[in-house]
């Protein structure tokens, strides 16, 4: 109801929409002088001309309604332009029926809005005024009067109208735009608003829209018109802005009329939300006043990332990646910037601070994060859409499977909720993130791996990747581990959940999100700090779901349905698997071959060719990733490290037996005998299940039986330390999920409705067994953080040293380490590893070959291990090893009550090194001192050394004990260096040797040369400032050539929008009838008409019908195929339309 | 129900019980330990540089003892080695010194560090080096191997404190850390850690010399365990014997720092003049029983019916070989110690009182009966060997004495070991040492005593190298004419992955 406002005049009779206005004493005193009143409309001879320019292509039969409306004008003045932007059909013959004296002006090719619109710069000079029209609006007979009439009395270079809804023109659509400091631009209007002449009041706005929008011609032509680089979607937000800049400003006309159809995207192909990310960034490079970019600048681009990481967390992924591609794009077209705002500087007349009161406080995109597009609040939208599936999930028949969800999502939040804020201990493969963001992309970019002693080689993908984030998360490290371990919980849950979503099977559904989300597979992985297990967990039914649904196979998809292009759809494959190589190229691998595997389902099922598209897509998508993860893979190729790529390396933890593999018992959580329900209920669709059900559950079977066969073989030769078993567990958790989805399948097709009998009571049991198999994880959340320790060796550790100017050997069965270590030759699984400082990252935690240091330490340690040697510091000493640390389980205790003791004698072998000191720490870890421990860098000009050090090891042991050096060109590790020398001075650096470091002296660059067979030192010619730094080979670049651009392609292949198929529906769409502008019509009346609600089967308020309306569309072209009970595809509303 | 359900049922059945039965998994860590050796090894390969420790540099009261440091090179090359000494007050600079190919080479250490009652540490690039050490005074000499590792628990297991004997131990710590020592005295009803005993701090870097006489006194008979309660060290006793008790001679012993269910000692001797017993230590909490055989050298005699003991927890038993009526009075044999799997520690003490008698004429065609040395005064103790290996170096030997020296070689295998000897000595050429090498065989279960062949250099001495395809145990047992003295003492293994050490083989 419209409220009176203390001076305002009642409405007109009509309503808003009327035509008759009156007007406040000080409008009428400012028309008087213009020489307006609302007796006189300016409608006769001698008002200003006005040119309409109408922006048209393709368009539908609502043009003629366009053009008949501004023939219907009153205002005598008004020439129409139509601007044909390319369209396929020309449209100079519908122009010419109803318009006969509008001119057309033909443009061979699409190039945006803007450009079509910048045709009337050549007519500026024709008429004071331009109107700027879309091919899909309805002037009411006296907008063109109104709006001229407001342009005088306000003074105003822009002039807006007020647009309704085109089928009601009671329902306000645009009454002007609110714009913050940051481009972002929202509708003054609530969607569906009702015009009750709540906004019938002219006044200044920062911007309006393009569909009907009078410009002053000088003031166009001054600010050079639309800016072509923003072709849509943001244009009228730029020209409104500039237009206030060249100190004119922007009017909103509510006595302006205009029906607007809009619906853009149907016509066109195009990302709105995409492209108004990349022009918000544009307008805010180039039009914001100098003495405000500093700091708007840097906050907008704070807000884009905090909108990318908002947005990955709530998993809209496309508009994540729009983010960053926007920012992106910010940085690429800065010249062009730069450039705009020069020739804005040209007609600037008015500071920001003067149109500062228009601009929205606050951030629209930040607003956007919680409200949806149509401007409802994200949690009022997820709670409609939750509605609606609650309103499914608590039919009759899906009770049991809501409860079953509810309980699962209550289990896993419980057993987590310590870990959310909680203690997240550096064990493992939890290791550390690293020193910053900073350090994780140098990393990438250098290609100098911290691990051993430093080697060439470009870093596994998850180094880059975790700076990202941890560079979106504004360098918050910490907060980046803590997602890399905690949201594969969350990704692999949704996976599970979405697993059968085209299934329609609450029942299926939530079985398959109980067994996977509870898996002890995932619960030990999480225990037990096996972060390659969690990611291939958390990816793995998203990528059989991707790979099943395209494949056609049922219950994933239709075998006949339409696809997608098959590459994108690989592409899309193949970045899963690319996010799974990050962290494991093995498990990726276990992924391909477990869908391989899976495509027996299909097979058998007589969907041969699903399965061979299955395998087909697969195998494709793994080659694509390869080449992503090229890097890496070749550097394990040419180190001969096969372990580097699985991850997995011999050790002696105890082995769990075949029923603790199969149950699942792999780690602190047990299952006991209750555990076995799952298998149970897994087995319960082999007897009930019927076609599909019955071969799926069958290739569950095999994938599952397959998984424990492989995973108790390697248990039984010790080779599952590092990645654990639970790594090779996965498919058999994936596998008895989709299994025990198959009984629940079977229960709904091949049970319900039979006569009493085995199949009954066997579905019964299967309930039972699933229940009693998920009481242990229920059981085993009361602990709040699934048993994962809850301290770690770094506490104890930073009481005896800070920094990471020194390293750490680590020593300790390879399970336990939280590194990649080497394994000692003859030590039975002993293995060692290096960090530099105390603390493991992420780098270290995969391994290459290590170079000759790695070699030299292996030697001395093994020689120290078995008596051969007590001057192990010694060895060790010039590498810059400080302190070696002997661990016998994955954290202290009383942390982790699991143990895997160092062969006997280990440690009594470190203890008899004469140059060894032992410290007190904690239980579990025996510290050592190395005495003498050299500086990463140091001057060793003072030291008696022959030429090469003593390369062997033999003399150099045999040597007197070396004091240690004094440090030069600074103390922590890194790839660049500086510092003042000596002339003379011989640097010995303790990384690995390799002719890519270079020292750069004033007299140019120093000698290199190797030192003590691993390390290199530097002949300083002459005294003064020095810089120490690594080339990156070219090989190197070479391979983050081929790693980014294959990543890019992937990502703009999978990008890339599907080309709707060709279609031609009938149009029986309504006559427009002129006089609804001056009356309404009745709200939810669609008289009859096919609007796009019910061509997807939903009536108008939102419900699902059985049958779409039987007159709704004839579609002649392929139609997708609605799958039951899902809604059907987006179609065009009732017009006839042929888009290119 | 179709048939094909229930056999696919019936399959994945199948196969998850097939896993569940082939597949019994562990409960604990699969064990492991390093090859590290128990007893002083030196090392074939796998070395990149051996260590090796002396401890004792002093013993009873009076007149010094000379401490000498005898380094055998059985390689072809010459090699650098550097001598760490330690003294009570800490470190001594180290010295280098060149040790030639092919033999042995004595450092004087309290000439050479002019200071007496140093320990030291003798550090060279070849793990094939062995070092052994000598204490000399008037009357009383004794030498034996150094250690080639440390360890945080010592067993001594025969000590003496009664009337002219003195007993000491030399805690060597040449460690950067300090050590913590307590010393528990095991009596034959008791044992106990005296608080003189207890607590001892024994700085990083420094020996310490521990009177055991002046706190365990007037005891002819008991055993001591020192264990670090941190860090680790090196101990060894030193045991002088004036003759009040009508015995003259110095023992040293390098602590066994293992306990072993199984020990051999293949030199053992009876005859007139002579005593011999065996103490065997129960280091367990538990009562055990252990299993001692005689076996006389070369079938000699029949071999007497073992003697079984029982020692109660933390005490020992003693078994006079001399008195023991089971054994044949006259002769060598070995002493093999067995249990049920309990660890024990032995030790056979070995004295001189007398000559010899005079040996019978063999029968013709029969061999020569074996006999004690011809000296008539000296004891000896020994520890033997809980390991059997295939390599083995006995280190200087004064292949001029005379009485000369012997080598005493246990075929504690199943097999026939066949053993060949190759001297090492600087002075040989190759012929020579070919012409010097010779093979014999050693029966299974059966003892050889090998009399080393006369020096070129006399007064000099040489070393001997024993290799055999089956391994077998050697000892060693040096006469010192001068002082009328005796020593006996393990050789020393050489740690191959080929030819070991081995643990014996049960009993």
């Amino acid at each position: 109801m419209h409220s009176e406002a203390p001076g305002e005049l009642p409405l007109p009779e009509g309503g808003a929409s009327g035509f008759e206005w009156d007007l406040d004493d000080d409008d009428a005193d400012e028309d008087a002088k213009w020489g307006l009143t609302t007796d006189a409309a300016v409608v006769g001879t001698g008002v200003p001309a006005v040119i309409a320019v109408v922006v048209a292509r393709d368009p539908g039969s609502w043009f003629e309604d366009t053009l008949r409306s501004l023939a219907r004008q009153e205002y005598s003045e008004l020439s129409v332009v139509v601007v044909d932007n390319g369209s396929a059909d020309r449209l100079d013959d519908r122009v010419r029926v109803t318009l006969p004296d509008a001119r057309v002006i033909r443009r061979e090719s699409d190039h945006g809005f803007s450009a079509a619109a910048n045709e009337a710069r050549a007519f500026a000079d024709d008429a004071p005024f331009l109107l700027f029209c879309h091919d899909d609006v309805v002037l009411g007979r006296e907008a063109v009067t109104a709006m001229v009439a407001e342009a005088f009395r306000a003074n105003a270079g822009v002039v807006g109208a007020k647009l309704v809804d085109w089928n009601d023109p009671g329902i306000l659509t645009s009454v002007g735009l609110g714009v913050d400091g940051y481009g972002a631009a929202a509708e003054l209007v609530d969607p569906g608003e009702l015009d009750q002449s709540q906004h019938d009041q002219a006044r200044n706005v920062f911007a309006v829209s393009t569909a009907c929008m009078l410009v002053r011609s000088d003031l166009f032509t001054v600010i050079g018109g639309f800016r072509q680089d923003i072709p849509t979607c943001g244009e009228d937000v730029d020209l409104c802005w500039r237009t206030l800049i060249a100190g004119a400003s922007v009017q909103f006309c509510p006595r302006a009329v205009v029906r607007h159809r809009g619906r853009f995207e149907e016509r066109r192909r195009i990302d709105r939300e995409r492209l108004t990310i990349r022009h918000q960034a544009r307008m805010v490079l180039a039009n914001v006043e100098f003495r405000r970019a500093w700091y708007r600048i840097p906050v907008s681009f704070v807000l884009a990332l905090v909108d990318a990481v908002t947005s990955l967390v709530l998993g809209r992924f496309r508009r994540s990646g729009d983010d960053l591609a926007a920012l992106a794009g910010g940085v690429v077209g800065l010249p062009r910037a730069v450039a705009q705002r020069s020739r804005i500087r040209r007609y600037r007349r008015s500071h920001d601070s003067e149109f500062e009161p228009l601009v929205h406080r606050g951030s629209y995109r930040l607003a956007s994060l919680v409200r949806t597009d149509d401007g409802q609040s994200r949690f009022a939208a997820a709670t409609e859409s939750s509605r609606g599936y609650l309103r499914d999930l608590t039919a009759t028949d899906s009770r049991a499977g809501v409860a079953l969800i509810v309980a699962v999502v209550a289990i896993g939040v419980l057993g987590t909720r310590k870990l959310i804020g909680g203690e997240l201990p550096v064990l493992r493969e939890f290791v550390d993130a690293a020193q910053g963001t900073r350090s994780l992309l140098g990393e990438w970019w250098t290609a100098w791996r911290d691990t051993g002693l430093g080697e060439s080689a470009v870093p596994q993908p998850i180094v880059p990747g975790l700076g990202i984030v941890s560079g979106v998360l504004l360098g918050s490290v910490d907060l980046a581990r803590r997602l890399l371990v905690l949201m594969p919980l969350l990704i692999g849950g949704l996976g599970a959940w979405k697993l059968f979503a085209r299934a329609g099977s609450s029942r299926a559904r939530a079985a398959s999100f109980a067994v996977y989300a509870l898996s002890p597979v995932l619960l030990n992985s999480l225990g037990t700090g096996r972060l390659q297990a969690l990611w291939v967990w958390a990816i793995a039914p998203w990528f059989l779901r991707r790979i099943a649904t395209h494949a056609g196979a049922e219950p994933f998809g239709v075998e006949d349905a339409r696809r997608g292009p098959w590459l994108r759809h690989v592409a899309g494959a193949a970045l899963l698997l690319v996010v799974v190589g990050s962290v494991s190229i093995a498990g990726a691998a276990l992924l391909v071959v477990s869908v391989l595997v899976l495509s027996i389902g299909p097979w058998w099922s007589g969907s041969r060719r699903a399965a061979v598209r299955m395998c087909v897509a697969a195998v494709a998508s793994a080659v694509l990733a390869a080449v992503v993860l090229s890097p890496w893979i070749v550097a394990a190729v040419r180190s001969g490290d096969l372990t580097s790529i699985t991850g997995i390396w011999f050790g002696r933890m105890v082995r769990p037996s075949g029923a603790d593999v199969i149950t699942g018992s792999v780690g602190p959580v047990t299952v006991g005998y209750l555990g076995w329900g799952i298998i149970v209920a897994a087995a319960v669709p082999l007897l009930i299940g019927r076609r599909w059900r019955s071969t799926w559950s069958v290739a569950a079977w095999v994938l599952a039986l397959a998984s424990w066969g492989g995973s108790l073989v390697l248990v039984d030769l010790g080779w599952f330390a590092g990645a654990g078993v639970e790594l090779t567990l996965v498919p058999a958790a994936l596998g008895l999920a989709i299994a025990v989805s198959m009984a629940a399948f079977a229960f709904e097709h091949d049970v319900v409705g039979g006569d009493f009998g085995v199949r009954q009571v066997l579905s019964g049991v299967a309930l039972v067994a699933l229940l009693l198999g998920l009481v242990p994880a229920f059981v085993a959340s009361s602990d709040g953080r699934w048993y994962l320790p809850q301290g770690d060796y770094q506490r104890a550790l930073n009481l005896v040293a800070e920094g990471d100017d020194f390293r750490t050997l680590w020593i300790g069965d390879a399970d336990v380490l939280p590194l990649a270590g080497w394994e000692l030759p003859g030590s039975s699984g002993l293995a060692a590893g290096l960090s530099e400082g105390f603390s493991p990252t992420v780098t270290q935690r995969s391994r290459l070959d290590g170079g000759a240091p790695v070699a030299q330490i292996n030697a001395a340690l093994g020689a120290a291990l078995v008596g051969g040697t007590a001057r192990l510091g010694q060895a060790l000493a010039p590498m810059g090893i400080r302190y070696v640390l002997l661990v016998d389980r994955p954290a202290p205790e009383p942390f982790s009550p699991l143990e895997v003791p160092p062969p006997t004698g280990t440690e009594s072998a470190l203890r008899e090194q004469l140059d060894l000191t032992q410290l007190p720490l904690a239980p579990g870890a025996s510290l050592f001192r190395v005495d003498e421990a050299w500086p990463l860098r140091s001057d060793i000009s003072g030291l008696t050394l022959p030429n090469d050090g003593n390369a062997k090891l033999v003399a150099q042991l045999a040597a007197p004990p070396i004091p240690a050096p004094p440090a030069v060109l600074g103390l922590g590790p890194g790839t660049s260096f500086e510092g003042d020398l000596v002339a003379g001075a011989s640097v010995a650096q303790a990384v690995t040797s390799d002719p890519g470091w270079t020292l750069q002296t004033a007299g140019g660059p120093a000698t290199r040369s190797d030192l003590f067979g691993w390390g290199q030192r530097f002949s300083v010619p002459d005294a003064g400032p020095a810089t120490l730094g690594w080339s990156t080979p070219t090989s190197s670049r070479g391979l983050q050539a081929v790693q980014v651009v294959s990543l890019l392609l992937l990502l703009v292949l999978v990008a890339r929008r599907r080309p709707e198929p060709t279609r031609r529906v009938r149009n029986i769409e309504r006559p427009v009838d002129f006089d609804d502008l001056d009356g309404r019509t009745d709200r939810g009346d669609l008289d009859g008409r096919a609007g796009r609600d019910d061509l997807e089967g939903r009536t108008d308020r939102g419900e699902l019908v059985a049958e779409p309306p039987a007159d709704a569309a004839v579609i002649t072209a392929e139609q997708p195929v609605i799958e039951p009970g899902e809604p059907g595809p987006i179609v065009a509303p009732a017009v006839d339309e042929e888009p290119s | 129900m179709k048939f094909g359900r229930i056999l696919l049922a019936l399959v994945a059945v199948a196969a998850v019980v097939g896993l569940v039965v082939w597949f019994p998994g562990s409960s604990e860590p699969e064990p492991s330990a390093l090859d590290r050796p128990v007893v002083a090894a030196a090392v074939a390969d796998q070395a990149v540089s051996a260590t090796w420790y002396c401890a004792a540099a002093t013993a009873g009261p009076g007149e010094p003892f000379a401490h000498r440091i005898i380094i055998t090179n059985p390689t072809d090359r010459n090699l650098p080695v550097r001598v760490s000494p330690v003294g009570p007050t800490g470190p001594v600079p180290s010295k280098m010194f060149l040790v030639p190919a092919h033999g042995p080479f004595v450092v004087d250490v309290d000439r050479e560090f002019a200071a007496p009652g140093l320990s030291a540490s003798v550090e060279s690039p070849s793990g094939q080096i062995v070092v052994e050490h000598r204490l000399t005074a008037i009357n009383q000499e004794d030498q034996v191997p150094c250690a080639t590792a440390t360890s945080d628990r010592w067993w001594f297991p025969a000590l003496d404190s009664a009337r002219g004997a003195t007993a000491k131990v030399t805690l060597f710590n040449p460690f950067p850390g300090d050590a913590g020592v307590d010393i528990e005295v095991i009596l034959d009803a008791s044992a106990r850690t005296p608080a003189e005993l207890s607590g001892i701090v024994v700085p990083a870097r420094s020996s310490r010399v521990v009177d055991l006489g002046a706190v365990v006194q007037r005891r002819d008979l008991f055993a001591v365990v020192v264990r670090a309660r941190s860090g680790r060290l090196i101990a060894e006793t030193t045991q002088t014997f004036d003759g009040s008790t009508g015995v003259v001679g110095l023992r040293m012993n390098v602590g066994m720092a293992t306990e072993s269910p199984r020990w051999v000692l293949p030199g053992g001797f009876t005859g007139q003049g002579v005593a011999e017993s065996l103490v065997v230590v129960n280091p367990t909490d538990q009562r055990i029983s252990a299993e001692v055989r005689v076996i006389p050298f070369a079938g000699a005699s029949t071999a007497p019916e073992p003697i079984v003991l029982d020692l109660p927890a933390l005490r020992y038993a003693v078994v006079d070989l001399s008195a023991e009526s089971r054994v044949p009075p006259v002769g060598y044999h070995a002493i093999s110690v067995a249990t049920d799997g309990a660890p024990v520690v032995v030790a056979r003490l070995n004295s001189v009182t007398g000559p010899p008698a005079a040996a019978p004429a063999p029968a013709d065609g029969a061999p020569a009966t074996a006999v004690r040395p011809a000296v008539t005064s000296g004891v000896a103790i020994s520890t033997g060997s809980p390991v059997m290996a295939g390599d083995w170096l006995v280190p200087a030997i004064d292949a001029g004495a005379n009485p000369a020296p012997v080598v005493f070689v246990h075929n504690p295998a199943s097999t026939v070991a066949q053993i060949s000897t190759v001297p090492v000595d600087p002075d040989l050429g190759a012929d020579a040492v070919a012409a010097a090498t010779s093979t014999i065989e050693v029966a299974a279960g059966d003892s050889v005593a090998l009399t080393v062949p006369p020096s070129t250099r006399p007064g000099t001495s040489v070393g001997l190298r024993i290799t055999s395809m089956t391994p077998i145990v050697v000892e060693r047992l040096v006469t010192y004419p001068t002082e009328n003295e005796l020593a006996m003492g393990l050789a020393v293994p050489f740690r191959t992955p080929q030819s070991g050490p081995v643990p014996l083989p049960g009993r």
